[in-house]
């Protein structure tokens, strides 16, 4: 289903909405029973604030992280799984809270102030990693400082080729960041231009960033079915059809209309000729000014073609190849449906696309999260089921595509076996799974693929679009883990393995009971005072594998210094690494090889072996 | 809600199947035709053109969708347009959206009949510019409040509980304030607004420390507290400062000595929680309306107490204990703040807490069984205050119950569903908030009785007052109200459909039958002038005889403006009841103005013609005007 016409109908539809809602509140109240409250009746307006459920208190104040003075109006919250959640508060000028009577256990304290970027327990920087306030039994923690740093702020405006302010423009705030040891942009936050063009970006968190304009002819389209409001009745009674035929009638669009394509402040194509804006705590950066002109739209249209039954849940995409990785156009056809296998772009600017369509032989949607992508699926789809895909490059400068026939090729499947390498009795080799997860360039999906079912110690993974892929085992299972993966005698465990047309089998990932290595020690500034603020950075010498970075990198670590500058970095796989001590700051983009790369200068080198257990103090030489 | 939209979902998901792939031949696809439409967009004030505006053409047999756009001269032309009616529109903002035929702002249109390659060219669809409202969102101290939604109502569906909540879904102009409480709602419709902001979640749930409640807190710690150097990393700080325990403070207008706590409610311009007391702005065509701001107001949250006797005199255990709101308007502010609710301890007592000033129905419910809703109930009414309330007296009284039969209209064409698939049931008014309109009626049913297989329900747990009768069938398949609706309810021999009745413990109805239609009826015809011209600039008015049917969203007070051929016509899902009306025609129709009984008073004096409309009938009637 195209989103715009699901807006579209949403839209008209208001008051089908209206009915549901009032169904619900009709439901409700005619059977006069408010809903009922989960167990010890979490609060709302109905609750009981203190819940008499212990004898702890947690007694603190909100300061500026910067000039550390109260900050009153802030709205603590106590967090954490315990029967009767108290209300939030509101702290006074002295920027004191009070949590009282509180049984024990772990709370987070999540702290919010307008002007201020949301914080909570244990932030030590803007960005930083919050930590949740253990309290034992009758525990009064009177000390606790909960900091909140001013947010930045981004404004600006739209204009179009005659100077004419846009209005009602979809504008993002973008920031750099490092997916698979390449830069990459991710979407941060989104908003639209007001009558003037005007658009404003608050909450801002320090951090580099680029503001661009989202392509967004969904948003033509529900103007102009808004347009229409003025008159529900006559839209029902055109709409009737489609609604009353139960699905036998779908609306033929055909849009020809310019829209504003993707451009990046000041006005600009791509990323790489974007502005950047570097922002720090309390920076307000006003006038950043883009400038776009609506362009032609084509149709992209053709049928997939393949197996002999088209796969049901066959999704075609158009996206730019571009660091975002951004869809283009509204998909009209339905691919999978009916297995026509028909796709229709509407509203496509020129430009260069990817044309892709997969078939993955499960619930669709399976594309990893971006920058990270851990964690993944957990339900395995048949092992027999084939991953059916296709990509073709598109390129559209004056005219429609039409007529295209995109034929798809059954995915690659990746095999092999697991050896233990130890004394340790074996665990049952069915607790494991196998992922493989793609590494194509910054915008590449992370596709997360659990293994099939992996029996007598062999396994099969689904079928795979072609691509970089690493190879890797979950979970742990103390004091199995992952020695090695390799494929034709190579040794792929920190790089990717290239997967093209042909099936790959023989692939050995070998576990081993032998302990890791662990790294510990104090991290002290250049005066000599042991330094609570610090990140300590670890990652291999070797710069092969810097480039690939994936989301399963064993070798790339990093941790937080404690309250007295003590680190400690159990579980490295043997090798020679670097190991820095620098602000949290680089957390966003460390991985990219250029920063590893100045790391590197000031870094010390480290080898370790299984099992061994070093301590090494770190000084800080950066700030 | 979510149920109704995944339907629409589904049914929009499955639409596809079954199409041949042969849409890239334009003169075979379905919806794709040799006609034409073209015309310009203009200024309506000033006549200029309007540039870059999107203009869409929807409808058709199959239901098209033209999207095209206007260039520098305002001109526009959409192409391959197949036979049928569609409504024409033009959208750039910030002007307001505008359909082809609206002689004003905010007025709908004339649809175009078009046939088989006909090209319609010089239509001129008339846009408006929005007007612009702004002001500021502070605190009671003056502080810029973020995040808040400053959100404008029609003044007109004041106590219109229906309009409203249409509106706060997705019609009413809104925006949000940012970080220095400024707000800016753009492509606003000339009229009469009530301006209204509701503060964050996290703010509108949080409570105001009280400065006993920080000193007894300071007090809990004299023992020397744990230090922790843990999670807060206080050891890295400076010493926590010493802590004072004055400095603390309520916002002004908490009474002191007020032992609860106190919260944001959302308030009205200029700065009341009180809609009645709330200033309405009348906003000009195109105008810049500044310095719309509006202060919050900090009110107490008090505790409620009282006690539940059964009918037998004593405490009554585990009685559930709900807190309505009388005086609050606001459908969405009424959902927002949630119904207050408790239980009745061993010995009848309850307390409810957190409450906010206002007028509440204190309602007490014996506990709900598979069998029955409740069998006691007690109400008593309260208005609430800067202060606890307590003492309250609930005394129990046995609960109504009412037995009724469902039934499938006899001569229904669709395949008839189970009865043992219907709910009906009668749902209090003070829960509709007097709404009785076609919305209502066919929803209602959801919270029913499922019937049983001879039809018969029993609907217990009535308390009482105006109920409206309704039924529906199966509550699993929420699109079923596409097909099934209650076509007729007759009480005690009296027909009361689309009405309400009132449910009294001396005059319990001794029967009671609703029956369940997939009849829809439809009158239509042609307007034309004493030449034969068809009447486009016109309203076409259909509104019962009967003045009781005289209620807002009733679907027996019906308006439809003629196509361009003249053609109108009243059908479909939001068409008539069968029943008596008068069929009027007037030149322009402000929005609403419809169920103003006044109004239709006067077109009633004027001896409009008389039509009946009985069951699943398709009437015509062409009207000629002199």
């Amino acid at each position: 289903m195209n989103p715009s016409i699901l807006v579209a109908m949403r839209r008209t539809s208001l008051v089908v909405v209206a009915l549901a809602v009032f169904t619900a509140a009709v439901a409700l109240g005619s059977q006069g029973q408010p809903p009922v409250p989960p167990p010890g009746g979490r609060g709302g307006r109905g609750g009981e604030p203190p819940p008499s459920t212990g004898t702890g208190v947690i007694v603190g104040t909100v300061v500026d992280g910067s000039s550390g003075r109260p900050v009153p109006g802030a709205i603590v919250t106590l967090g954490g799984r315990f029967p009767q959640q108290p209300l939030p508060v509101v702290v006074g000028s002295d920027g004191r809270f009070v949590f009282r009577d509180l049984p024990a256990g772990l709370f987070s304290l999540p702290v919010s102030k307008n002007g201020y970027l949301d914080s909570g327990a244990g932030r030590t920087s803007p960005t930083g990693v919050t930590r949740p306030l253990e309290l034992r039994d009758g525990d009064r923690i009177g000390d606790v400082v909960l900091r909140l740093w001013r947010h930045a702020v981004v404004s600006g405006s739209a204009a179009d080729e005659r100077g004419d302010p846009v209005v009602s423009l979809r504008v993002a705030l973008l920031q750099r960041t490092v997916v698979n040891g390449q830069w990459s942009l991710e979407e941060r936050q989104t908003t639209r231009t007001d009558d003037r063009g005007w658009y404003r970006f608050t909450k801002v968190a320090p951090g580099r960033y680029v503001v661009a304009v989202r392509q967004d002819p969904e948003g033509f389209m529900e103007a102009a079915v808004m347009a229409m409001s003025a008159d529900l009745s006559a839209i029902m009674s055109i709409m009737a059809p489609l609604i009353a035929s139960g699905g036998n009638q779908f609306p033929e669009v055909d849009f020809r209309a310019r829209v504003i394509p993707m451009v990046f402040a000041p006005g600009v194509a791509t990323a790489d000729e974007a502005a950047t804006i570097a922002l720090a705590s309390g920076d307000e950066r006003t006038g950043i000014v883009i400038r776009v002109a609506r362009v032609p739209t084509y149709r992209v249209s053709g049928t997939v073609v393949g197996p002999d039954t088209m796969p049901p849940n066959l999704q075609v995409q158009l996206t730019t190849p571009s660091q975002m990785d951004l869809p283009a156009g509204v998909n009209l056809g339905e691919a999978g449906r009916g297995g026509s296998g028909r796709f229709d772009f509407v509203a496509v600017p020129p430009g260069r696309y990817v044309l892709r369509a997969v078939a993955a032989p499960r619930a669709p949607g399976g594309r990893g999260g971006r920058g990270g992508g851990r964690g993944g699926e957990t339900t395995s789809p048949a092992p027999s089921a084939s991953t059916w895909w296709a990509t073709q490059q598109i390129t559209i400068t004056d005219r429609d595509e039409v007529g295209l026939a995109l034929a798809l090729r059954e995915g690659v499947r990746i095999s092999g076996r697991l050896q233990f390498e130890g004394t340790t009795p074996a665990p049952p080799a069915e607790r494991f799974s196998v992922m493989a997860a793609n590494v194509d360039g910054a915008a590449g999906t992370q596709t997360n693929v659990p293994s099939s079912a992996i029996a007598d110690g062999s396994f099969k993974t689904i079928g795979l679009p072609p691509g970089r892929y690493t190879v890797s085992l979950l979970p742990p299972a103390a004091p199995w883990r992952l020695r090695s993966v390799r494929a034709a005698g190579r040794d792929i465990t920190d790089v990717p393995l290239d997967v093209d047309a042909d099936d790959i089998s023989d692939v050995v990932i070998a576990l081993t009971d032998q302990p890791l290595a662990s790294l510990s020690g104090t991290v002290r500034r250049l005066r000599g005072d042991a330094d609570a603020t610090a990140v300590v950075f670890v990652f291999p010498v070797d710069r092969d594998l810097w480039s690939h970075v994936g989301p399963t990198a064993r070798r790339f670590r990093t941790v937080r210094a404690t309250d007295v500058g003590r680190y400690s970095l159990p579980g490295l796989p043997e090798g020679d690494y670097y190991i820095v001590a620098a602000h949290e700051d680089r957390l966003s983009d460390w991985l990219h090889p250029q920063v590893l790369e100045t790391f590197a200068s000031t870094a010390g080198r480290v080898q370790l072996r299984d099992g061994e257990q070093r301590t090494l103090d770190l000084t800080r030489h950066d700030r | 809600m979510r149920a109704l939209g995944a339907g629409l979902v589904v049914l929009a998901m499955s639409s596809q199947a079954g199409q041949q792939p042969a849409r890239d031949q334009p003169a075979q696809r379905p919806g794709f035709g040799t006609g034409a439409v073209a015309g310009r967009v203009v200024n309506g004030e000033t006549r200029q053109p309007i540039a870059d505006a999107l203009v869409a053409l929807i409808g058709g047999q199959t239901t098209t969708i033209r999207v095209g756009q206007t260039d520098a001269k305002g001109t526009f032309i959409l192409p391959a347009v197949p036979a049928g009616k569609f409504v024409l529109s033009a959208s750039k903002a910030p002007y307001l959206g505008s359909m082809y035929g609206a002689p004003k702002p905010a007025r709908p249109g004339t649809a175009l009949v078009l046939t088989e390659g006909q090209i319609v060219s010089g239509l001129e669809i008339l846009m408006w510019p929005g007007a612009v409202v702004t002001g500021t969102v502070t605190d009671q101290d003056g502080e810029p409040v973020a995040d808040a939604e400053v959100q404008l109502q029609r003044a007109a569906t004041r106590g219109n509980q229906m309009l409203q909540m249409v509106a706060a879904l997705g019609g009413a102009p809104r925006a949000t304030t940012d970080d220095r409480g400024i707000y800016r709602i753009f492509g606003v419709a000339p009229g009469d607004y009530l301006v209204m902001a509701t503060v964050p979640d996290t703010l509108a749930r949080a409570r105001r420390l009280g400065t006993t409640e920080v000193a007894d807190g300071l007090l809990a710690l004299r023992e020397p507290p744990r230090a922790t150097g843990r999670g807060a990393a206080g050891a890295a700080s400076a010493p926590a400062p010493p802590l004072p325990i004055d400095g603390v403070r309520f916002g002004p207008g908490v009474p002191p000595g007020f032992s609860g706590f106190s919260s944001y409610a959302p308030v009205y311009f200029p700065g009341t929680t009180d809609m009645s007391r709330a200033t309405t702005i009348s906003v000009a065509l195109g105008e810049e309306r500044t310095g719309v701001s509006l202060r919050l107001e900090i009110v107490p949250l008090v505790r409620v107490e009282g006690t539940v006797f059964g009918a037998d005199g004593v405490g009554a255990a585990n009685v559930q204990i709900t807190l309505q709101r009388l005086d609050e308007t606001s459908f969405m502010a009424m959902l927002r703040s949630g119904i207050r609710s408790a239980q009745t301890a061993a010995n009848g007592q309850f307390t409810v807490r957190n409450v906010a000033p206002g007028q509440y129905r204190v309602l007490a419910r014996s506990a709900r069984t598979q069998q029955a809703a409740s069998t006691f109930w007690g109400s008593a009414d309260v208005t609430i205050g800067g202060q606890d309330v307590g003492g309250l007296v609930l005394q129990m009284q046995p609960a109504l119950s009412i037995t009724g039969r469902v039934a499938i209209d006899d001569t229904a064409t669709t395949a008839r569903p189970e009865l043992t698939t219907v709910r009906a049931g009668f749902v209090p008014m003070d829960v509709l908030r007097d709404q009785i309109g076609a919305f209502a009626g066919m929803v209602a049913g959801a919270g029913g009785q499922a019937a049983r297989a001879d039809g018969s329900f029993e609907a217990g747990g009535l308390i009482p007052g105006a109920h409206l009768t309704s039924a529906m069938v199966g509550a699993e398949n929420p699109l079923s109200f596409l097909t099934w609706r209650v076509g007729a309810v007759v009480i005690d021999g009296r027909d009361v459909t689309d009405l309400p009745f009132d449910v009294k413990a001396d005059a319990l109805p001794k029967s009671v039958l609703v029956t369940l239609t997939d009849k829809q009826q439809t009158l239509s015809g042609v307007i034309a002038d004493s030449s034969g011209r068809p009447l486009t600039a016109s309203t076409v008015l259909m509104f019962a005889t009967d003045r009781r049917y005289w209620y807002p969203q009733s679907r027996r007070v019906l308006a439809v403006r003629p196509s361009t051929d003249g053609s109108y016509e009243f059908s479909g899902l939001l068409g008539p009841s069968a029943g008596e009306y008068f069929l009027s025609v007037v030149t322009d129709l402000e929005p609403e103005q419809q169920y103003d009984p006044t109004f239709l008073e006067a077109l009633a004096k004027a001896a409009p013609l008389r039509i009946l409309l009985g069951p699943g009938e398709v009437k015509r009637q062409d009207l000629k005007v002199r």
